[in-house]
C-alpha cells in the first residue's frame, strides 16, 4: 500500500512538473558590432534542450522552470550565461570574440610563414619547390618574398640591409650553425637543408622574439616533418644528381633515411661556363631522421644530415688563373624531446651539433678550418590563463673553431683559435588583451665567455585586429650578435654588434583568396665591426667603431582568387641603407644592397594535361660598386638585374608509381647578369688594380628531373 | 520504507538519464540521416553540441555534430560556403582529437573532412594526401573499421587514372568495405553506422562498367 501510495506520489510529482506552466523567451544575439549571428547555440544549462538562433540572429525557446539558466555559445566567442524567468523581457546578447579563436589576432610583426594555419602564413611548403628559380632551395623561394635582396652571386638570405651572418637558422628550434654548403668565391651557394625534410617554414625579417639571439637582421625556423604515417619509397633522378629515400612507418613511431648524390660534370660538360673547371662539384649527402612518440604524449625528434663534397676550378685574376680546390665535410644532428607537463604547459629539451672541416687551397694559400657547434636548450611553455601564455628558457651555443694556414710557396704558418661559449636566457609573456589585442614582451639575456660581454634585449611586438580579415602590427627590439669568426679569430677584444628594429605593418585579406600586407621599418646599426686596412692576412685596427641604418618598406600581395587555376605574388622592396663599417671611409650604402627589388611569381594548372606550368621574374635596380681610384667611395652602379626563370612540373604514374617530371629553365632571357666589380690588386704593382666583372658561372641553367614515389601497397 | 521510497526515485532518475541520453541520441541520430536540408542539419549539429556540453565523457555527441555539418556539404554548391560548414565541423572535431587520440572513427571523420575540401581540382593533391594520411592513422588503431575502406575507396575512385586512381583500384576496397559492413557491426547502437549504402552503390558501379 505505501509504495503504491509512494509510486503516485513520484508520478504526480512528474506529471505536475510536466504539467507546470510554459513560457516563452525571445531575443537576438549578435556581435560586438551589432550584426546578428547565425546558428548561435542556446542550451538550458544542464539539459539537451535549447536551440539556435535563425538568420537574424534571433530566437524563441519554450522554458518550462521557473528560473533557469541559458547559455549562449558561438564557435570564436566566449560562452554567455543568462538567468531567465517568466518575467524576462525580450533577451539582447551580445557575444564576445574569445581570445582563443582562430580569428583572434595573432603577432604576425615581421614574420612570414610556409605551412601552418596561422595568420603569418604567405606560403604552403610545397611552394618551395614549385617556385620557379628556386631550384628546389628554401632559399631561392624565400628570396621571392619583400625584405630579401636576390643577390644572385651569394644565395645566402640578405635581409633588409643586413649581410648574410645577420640571418641565423633554426631546425625545430634549435641552432644550424652551417645552414648553407660552404661559401666559394665568385659562386653562390645554396641551403644544405632539403625542402622536403620540413613542413613548416618560418621566415622572420625583423623584431622577432626574444627565444632568438645571435641574429641581428633575421630568423629563419625550420619545423621538420611531423612522424610519417604511410611508407614511402621515393627515388629521384635528375640532370645533376640522384636521390633515394625510404620511410618506415609503425604506429607512433616513423624513421626515415635518404641519400642523395651530386654530379655537375655532365651538366658543366655541355654548359658554357665562366669559371675553367677542373673538378666540378661533387658531393654526396645522408640524411636521417626518427619520430617517436610516447605513452606520456612526449615526442621525441631526431633529426641528421651528413654531407662531403669536393671542387675544384681555375679562375682568371686579370692575365693571371689562380687554381681553387676545396674538400669539406659537415655533421649536423638535432635531437629534441617535448614533454606535455602539468596541464596545457610543455617542456622542451634539445641539444643540436654541427661538426664542420674544410680544406681549401687558393693559390698558394691553404686554409683549413675545423669547426665544432653544440648548443643546448631548455625551454618551457605555460599558460597562466586563456589570455597570458608564458614562455622561457635557457640555452647554451658553445662553438670550438680551429684554423690552420699556411702559404705554399714560403713557410708562412699561422693559426687561429677561438672557444666561445654563450649562454642566453629569455622570458616571454603572449598577452592577449582582448581578441582584437595583443602584445608580446620579451627580455633576453646573453652572455659570451670570449668576448666576456653580456647583453640585455629587450623587445616588443604587438598586434591589433582592424577588422575580420586586417590588422595592424608594431614591433621594437635590442638585436645583439657576435661578430663573425674571420673577425673574432684576431682578437677576442671586441664587443657584440647591435641592431634596434622598429616596424609597423598592416595585413588583409587571407590565403585562401587574396592577401595583402605591407610593412614599414627603421633599422639602427651600432658597434658594427670597423678597421682601417686589411693586409697581409690581418686586419688593422680591428674595433667596434662602425655604425648604419637601413630603413624601408616592403610590400607582398597574393591573389589565388581573381584568375581560374591560377595563383600569383608579386613583392616590391624598397630600401635606404648606408653603413660605416669595415674600411669604409664613408657612410655608403654597401655593395650587396639594390634600392629597388621588385619580384612576380605566377603559377597556372591545366588540368587538362596535369601540368602546372610556373614562372618567376625578379627585377631589381643596380648595385654600387667601387672603383679604385675614384674620390668618391662606393659612388657607381652596376646595370639593373633582369631575370625570368620558368619551370614546367607534369604529374603522371610511371606503373603504378606516381612521379612527377620537373623541368625548370633559370634566366630564360639570357641576359648578363652583372651585379658589380671586384677591385683584384694586379700582379705588377705599377698598373694598380683590376677591375673583376662579378658574373655568374653559368648564364643560363637548365634542369630536369624525375620524382618517383614508389607505391609498396 | 522511505528508503526503498529514494532509492527507487534515485534508480528511476539514473535510468531515466540513461534513457534520455540514449534516447535523445538516437532521435537525432535518424533524424540526420533523414534531412537533406543545410538548415535542418545545422540545427541537428545544435542538438548534439547540446548534449556533448552535458554528456563531457563521450566523444560520440560531438562527433555527430561534427558529421552533421560534413555531411550537410552534399546539399550545398557553392564552394565558400561549403568551407564554412567545414570549418565548422573541423572546430568540433579538433577538441574530440585531443581528447579521443586513438579512437579510429574520429581519424575516418577527419579523412572525410578532407576529401569533402576539394571544391576544386588545385586542392585536389593537397587535400587527397591529407586525407589518405588520416585514414592511414585510422587503419593503424582499427583495421577492421569499415569506413576507413569505403573512404579510401572513395578518395581513389575519384584520382584520375593517371595518378594510379580509377574505378578498378577501387573496387577492392569497396569490396572490403561491404564485408565490415555486414560481419563487423558494433553492439554500441549509437555506434557510427554511415558509409555502407553508397558504399553498396559505388560496388555496383565499379562492378558494372568492368
Amino acid at each position: 500500500m505505501k509504495l503504491r501510495i509512494a509510486i503516485s506520489i513520484l508520478l504526480a510529482v512528474q506529471t505536475i512538473s510536466q504539467l507546470s506552466a510554459q513560457y516563452q523567451v525571445n531575443g537576438k544575439v549578435t556581435a560586438k558590432d551589432s550584426a546578428p549571428l547565425v546558428g548561435v547555440n542556446i542550451t538550458i544549462k544542464g539539459t539537451y534542450d535549447g536551440t539556435i538562433t535563425d538568420t537574424n540572429g534571433k530566437f524563441t525557446l519554450a522554458l518550462e522552470d521557473e528560473q533557469a539558466t541559458l547559455l549562449i555559445s558561438y564557435i570564436g566567442y566566449q560562452t554567455k550565461e543568462i538567468e531567465v524567468n517568466k518575467k524576462t523581457p525580450q533577451l539582447s546578447v551580445v557575444l564576445k570574440e574569445s581570445v582563443t579563436s582562430l580569428n583572434a589576432v595573432t603577432i604576425t610583426a615581421g614574420t612570414f610563414s610556409a605551412g601552418d594555419k596561422k595568420r603569418a602564413t604567405v606560403l604552403e611548403p610545397l611552394d618551395i619547390y614549385t617556385t620557379a628559380g628556386s631550384l628546389g632551395d628554401i632559399n631561392g623561394a624565400l628570396k621571392t618574398l619583400p625584405g630579401t635582396q636576390p643577390a644572385s652571386d651569394d644565395g645566402r638570405l640578405l635581409v633588409r640591409g643586413g649581410e648574410a651572418a645577420e640571418t641565423k637558422v633554426h631546425v625545430d628550434g634549435l641552432l644550424a650553425a652551417k645552414p648553407y654548403y660552404s661559401k666559394v668565391p665568385d659562386l653562390p651557394t645554396r641551403g644544405r637543408f632539403a625542402p622536403s625534410l620540413f613542413s613548416g617554414t618560418v621566415f622572420s625579417t625583423g623584431g622577432y622574439s626574444a627565444e632568438y639571439g645571435q641574429a641581428l637582421s633575421s630568423i629563419l625556423i625550420l619545423e621538420s616533418n611531423d612522424i610519417a604515417i604511410e611508407e614511402i619509397t621515393s627515388l629521384s633522378i635528375m640532370s645533376v644528381g640522384g636521390e633515394a629515400s625510404k620511410t618506415w612507418c609503425a604506429p607512433n613511431r616513423s624513421t626515415s633515411a635518404g641519400v642523395a648524390y651530386t654530379n655537375m660534370a655532365p651538366y658543366y660538360g655541355l654548359a658554357n661556363n665562366r669559371l675553367d673547371w677542373v673538378k666540378p662539384t661533387e658531393a654526396m649527402n645522408f640524411n636521417f631522421m626518427h619520430r617517436q612518440k610516447g605513452k606520456n604524449g612526449s615526442l621525441l625528434k631526431v633529426f641528421s644530415t651528413f654531407d662531403y663534397g669536393v671542387q675544384e676550378f681555375n679562375t682568371s685574376l686579370g692575365n693571371a688563373f689562380t687554381n681553387i680546390d676545396i674538400e669539406g665535410g659537415s655533421a649536423y644532428i638535432n635531437m629534441n624531446y617535448s614533454l606535455p607537463v602539468l596541464q596545457n604547459s610543455c617542456l622542451k629539451a634539445g641539444l643540436a651539433s654541427t661538426i664542420d672541416n674544410n680544406r681549401q687551397i687558393a693559390g698558394f694559400h691553404r686554409t683549413v678550418d675545423k669547426e665544432l657547434n653544440i648548443e643546448g636548450r631548455l625551454s618551457f611553455n605555460h599558460p597562466l590563463s586563456d589570455a597570458v601564455d608564458v614562455k622561457l628558457g635557457v640555452s647554451d651555443a658553445f662553438t670550438r673553431y680551429r684554423q690552420d694556414y699556411t702559404q705554399l710557396n714560403a713557410s708562412t704558418y699561422s693559426n687561429a683559435r677561438v672557444d666561445d661559449h654563450i649562454a642566453g636566457v629569455f622570458i616571454e609573456p603572449e598577452i592577449r588583451l582582448s581578441a582584437e589585442l595583443a602584445v608580446r614582451p620579451g627580455l633576453r639575456y646573453e652572455y659570451s665567455s670570449y668576448l666576456k660581454e653580456s647583453s640585455w634585449s629587450p623587445r616588443v611586438s604587438a598586434a591589433y585586429k582592424t577588422g575580420k580579415n586586417s590588422q595592424l602590427t608594431a614591433a621594437w627590439g635590442h638585436f645583439f650578435q657576435n661578430p663573425v669568426i674571420d673577425y673574432l679569430k684576431y682578437t677576442s677584444n671586441l664587443e657584440f654588434e647591435k641592431a634596434v628594429h622598429y616596424l609597423l605593418g598592416y595585413q588583409t585579406g587571407t590565403l585562401k583568396k587574396r592577401l595583402f600586407r605591407a610593412e614599414a621599418y627603421y633599422k639602427d646599426y651600432k658597434q658594427l665591426i670597423s678597421y682601417s686596412e686589411y693586409s697581409n692576412n690581418f686586419y688593422n685596427n680591428l674595433a667596434n667603431g662602425g655604425h648604419g641604418y637601413a630603413k624601408g618598406i616592403d610590400i607582398f600581395f597574393r591573389d589565388k582568387e581573381s584568375f581560374k587555376y591560377t595563383d600569383y605574388w608579386l613583392s616590391y622592396s624598397y630600401i635606404d641603407t648606408k653603413r660605416h663599417y669595415r674600411n669604409y671611409p664613408d657612410a655608403v650604402t654597401p655593395s650587396y644592397i639594390a634600392e629597388h627589388t621588385f619580384s612576380a611569381v605566377g603559377k597556372y594548372f591545366i588540368g587538362t594535361i596535369n601540368t602546372q606550368v610556373g614562372a618567376t621574374w625578379v627585377m631589381t635596380s643596380g648595385r654600387p660598386y667601387h672603383k679604385e681610384g675614384d674620390t668618391k667611395y662606393m659612388s657607381r652602379k652596376a646595370p639593373y638585374y633582369n631575370d625570368l626563370s620558368l619551370n614546367l612540373s607534369h604529374l603522371t604514374h610511371i606503373g603504378d608509381h606516381f612521379t612527377i617530371i620537373h623541368f625548370s629553365f633559370s634566366n630564360i632571357l639570357g641576359r648578363e647578369h652583372l651585379v658589380g666589380y671586384q677591385n683584384i690588386p694586379s700582379a705588377s704593382a705599377a698598373s694598380g688594380y683590376i677591375q673583376m666583372p662579378i658574373l655568374p658561372d653559368i648564364k643560363q641553367f637548365l634542369f630536369l628531373g624525375l620524382f618517383i614515389s614508389i607505391n609498396t601497397k | 520504507m522511505r528508503t526503498i521510497v529514494i532509492i527507487l526515485s534515485l534508480c528511476t532518475a539514473q535510468l531515466m538519464h540513461a534513457n534520455d541520453y540514449q534516447k535523445a541520441m538516437k532521435e537525432n541520430i535518424e533524424k540526420l540521416f533523414k534531412t537533406n536540408n543545410v538548415e535542418t542539419l545545422n540545427t541537428i549539429a545544435a542538438s548534439f553540441k547540446r548534449i556533448a556540453a552535458v554528456e563531457t565523457s563521450e566523444w560520440l555527441p560531438g562527433y555527430y555534430a561534427a558529421y552533421s555539418y560534413a555531411r550537410s556539404t552534399h546539399f550545398i554548391s557553392e564552394s565558400d560556403s561549403i568551407h564554412v560548414q567545414l570549418d565548422k565541423a573541423q572546430a568540433e572535431l579538433n577538441g574530440l582529437l585531443e581528447s579521443n587520440p586513438d579512437e579510429s572513427e574520429l581519424y575516418v571523420l577527419q579523412a572525410f573532412i578532407y576529401s569533402l575540401r576539394i571544391t576544386n581540382p588545385m586542392s585536389g593533391y593537397k587535400y587527397s594526401n591529407l586525407s589518405n594520411e588520416a585514414l592511414s592513422k585510422a587503419e593503424q588503431l582499427d583495421s577492421n573499421n569499415p569506413r576507413v575502406y569505403y573512404c579510401r575507396g572513395n578518395n581513389i575512385y575519384h584520382t584520375p587514372k593517371m595518378f594510379g586512381g580509377g574505378q578498378q583500384k577501387a573496387l577492392p576496397l569497396f569490396e572490403k568495405a561491404a564485408e565490415l559492413f555486414t560481419n563487423n557491426k558494433n553492439d554500441n547502437p549509437l555506434w557510427p553506422s554511415w558509409g555502407s549504402y553508397h558504399n553498396n552503390q559505388m560496388l555496383a558501379k565499379c562492378k558494372e562498367t568492368k
